[in-house]
């Protein structure tokens, strides 16, 4: 490899400086389509990259999003007042035959709070 | 070489025609390449570029304790392509084992739809079958994939389900499949619960693509206590059965808000069965009569004429009226409902026995001015601004109507000959219990958008209908009429200032013998917390509302002071 990289430049130095001219312009072509070819594979495929990855988000997103509200969906058949009544009766809940209710006086309950020792 | 003149000639003319032509390609790759270019690129594009739509569910309802009334889930529905289904019967099997239905009804349905296609004009939607779960969706399509049969195809959407099933169906409304939502709370908040449909654009997932995020609906809470709404519509189930009505309406008000606290209407429906109730045709189910379907009031709207009259210094409470028992107004007799005569009456006997002819001489002393301003200014003719989808305004016919008459003014004053929905009756009731202050009703509080924001809504004042004063008269006189006429809907505890009313119920414009019985009272009488309305249609077992809707009224009102910690005024 070496050896034949040798010869090519020993040809090279007997040629007319034109034609090393035209090569040389050729040769920097091919290197900065290359160059080019390379950045458009690593842009595209990182493009492909985010795509895959987004749709994946998306489909995770879709099914976490899902799975919150069939969550939110069973916790509105336990809490809906249907089954809670059944569950309580279950229990052996009634309801209350009378309430009773306390008067307070916040007014008294703070003197009496000042009052205690 | 000699050239002749003609092929001279002839040398010119091609030579000329080549220039032309070229000048044309040259003209027209201007056109194409330089004036017509956007055109072009945007078809281009257009034809390159694949567009996905990112669907995000609606925003969850939910109760003002927060449990959940409504949400999406994922599901799944089949939609057939009728030029790809080659045999409908192997395929109508294949689908009805998977999911547990008829094979009769999905083929019937499948050879409608193939049917429906052939037409110029098709109306048919083409789906087969929705608010599929997935362990469903994946049997149909491995049985369809076994049998080798084409032209179902299975799609992924959000669908809405109301866990806690009919509980509050017509006030929360339903969805369809696009999804919109219709009646109630989903028609009337669509836009906030509906989600943004996002959008994924590239010519090739190798290039850089536009996207739009999806963004879900703003989740609602309502005002309405599932535990009151759940036993109101218990309550008005039995009544139903025990009055023999056809159908009814409790509503119960936070009366200094005008927060709807329940709302039932019966024969309500299952929201989740929403669409299978519209495609068998019953459409006109799907309403919610508390708000959308006017009726003729009856007495209870006596205790409007009552407060003009106070309000405009007609009367006081103290004031002495006579009864004659009967009024001929422009060729109608007019009697009070017993048929007496009751002689020298106050304003409490008035509302106690609840009579016509002093309510309607009442009405003429007025006059059709006064009378319909003040009508008007309680929200009669006009909706209440109650946040449901479909709300009628009522009828109220007022002097400037060609179709009223003087008669009119008579009848309109103890509930006849006018319109108004529960809402409505509910909402004028409420501004004598909120001292003379009418509220706009609502059933939302409070919407939360997904990027945080909370909006809350607060009590929104409509307008001062009649003074304090006139108000708290108003409630010390129907409290002691409310003691003396229907003592079955006192509380111990808690003093009731509430009216019947009974009217005749019309067919076609034809006046039956059945009538609609309506009770709407206020409590505690002194500083009022609930303001509630029952309504019930065609009772077979009485047509007083005394005798059919007060212990509906009773029993809610004991459910909800329990239930929302309201202590009686006096010891019971």
């Amino acid at each position: 490899m070496v050896q034949l990289l040798t010869e090519l430049i020993k040809r090279l130095r007997k040629t007319s400086p034109t034609d090393r001219q035209v090569l040389a312009l050729f040769s920097a072509s091919i290197l900065l389509l290359t160059g080019l070819t390379v950045m458009w594979l690593a842009t595209s495929t990182r493009s492909a990259m985010l795509a895959a990855e987004l749709e994946m988000l998306e489909a995770r997103h879709a099914q976490l999003t899902n799975a919150i509200n069939t969550l939110w969906s069973e916790i509105g058949e336990i809490t809906s007042p249907q089954a809670m009544h059944e569950r309580a009766r279950a229990a052996g809940y009634r309801p209350a035959a009378r309430i009773e209710f306390i008067g307070t006086s916040t007014t008294d309950s703070s003197e009496a709070l000042h009052r205690s020792p | 070489m000699q050239h002749s003149p003609i092929s001279e000639a002839r040398l010119q003319v091609f030579s000329s025609t080549i220039a032309l032509l070229m000048l044309l390609a040259v003209a027209r790759s201007v056109q194409v390449q330089i004036i017509d270019s956007p055109r072009y690129a945007n078809v281009a594009a257009r034809q390159q570029l694949e567009t996905v739509h990112i669907s995000a569910p609606r925003g969850i309802i939910f109760d003002r304790r927060g449990s959940p009334l409504a949400v999406s889930k994922i599901g799944y529905l089949l939609r057939a392509n009728p030029r790809a289904l080659t045999d409908v019967m192997t395929t109508s099997a294949v689908i009805a084992s998977a999911i547990g239905q008829p094979a009769e009804r999905i083929q019937q349905r499948l050879e409608a739809i193939i049917r429906d296609q052939g037409n110029l004009t098709p109306t048919l939607s083409s789906i087969v079958v929705y608010n599929l779960p997935l362990e469903k969706a994946i049997d149909v399509a491995r049985g369809l994939r076994q049998s080798g049969r084409e032209g179902i195809q299975i799609e992924e959407y959000w669908m809405r389900v109301y866990p806690s099933g009919q509980l509050a169906g017509p006030l929360l409304g339903f969805v369809n499949l696009e999804p919109a939502g219709y009646v109630g709370v989903e028609g009337y908040y669509n836009q906030q619960l509906s989600a943004l449909v996002g959008l994924r654009q590239g010519r090739a997932k190798l290039e850089l693509q536009t996207i739009s995020p999806s963004e879900r609906g703003s989740d609602v809470i309502l005002t309405i206590d599932s535990e009151l709404q759940n036993f109101a519509e218990k309550r008005l189930q039995r009544a139903l059965e025990e009055s023999g009505a056809r159908s009814g309406v409790v509503i119960v008000m936070e009366t200094t808000s005008g927060a709807i606290l329940a709302s039932a209407s019966a024969p309500g429906f299952d929201p989740n069965r929403a669409l299978e109730i519209a495609s068998q045709g019953g459409l006109e189910l799907l309403t919610d009569p508390a708000v959308s379907s006017p009726y003729e009031p009856g007495s209870v709207i006596k205790p409007m004429t009552w407060a003009i009259a106070i309000d405009t210094g007609r009367v006081s409470a103290t004031s002495i009226l006579t009864d004659s028992g009967r009024l001929e107004v422009y060729g109608k007799r007019i009697f009070n409902s017993d048929r007496q005569t009751h002689g020298t009456v106050t304003v409490e006997d008035v509302l106690a026995l609840s009579l016509n002819v002093p309510t309607a001489r009442m009405a003429m002393e007025l006059g059709p001015e006064t009378f319909y301003a003040y009508m008007q200014n309680f929200g009669f003719g006009s909706i209440t601004g109650v946040d449901l989808a479909g709300e009628s305004t009522g009828v109220l016919r007022t002097p400037r109507n060609v179709e009223w008459s003087r008669i009119d003014l008579a009848t309109n004053s103890f509930g006849q000959g006018l319109s108004a929905t529960p809402y409505q009756v509910l909402n004028a009731f409420n501004a004598i219990a909120n001292d003379g202050m009418l509220m706009q009703p609502y059933v939302v509080h409070e919407w939360r958008r997904p990027d945080g924001d909370n909006i809350r809504r607060q009590p929104v004042q409509a307008r001062r209908v009649i003074s304090k004063q006139t108000a708290r008269i108003m409630r010390q006189l129907l409290a002691k009429a409310t003691r003396r006429a229907t003592p079955e809907a006192l509380l111990p505890g808690y003093p009731v200032a509430g009216k019947t009313g009974t009217a005749n119920w019309y067919r076609a414009g034809v006046k039956q013998k059945t009538t609609i019985v309506t009770y709407v009272g206020t409590l505690p009488a002194d500083s009022p917390r609930l303001t509630i309305l029952v309504k019930l249609d065609e009772p077979t077992v009485s047509p007083w509302a005394a005798v059919t809707t007060v212990p509906v009224f009773r029993d809610v009102a004991a459910y909800a002071v329990r239930l929302l910690g309201i202590p009686p005024q006096s010891p019971p």
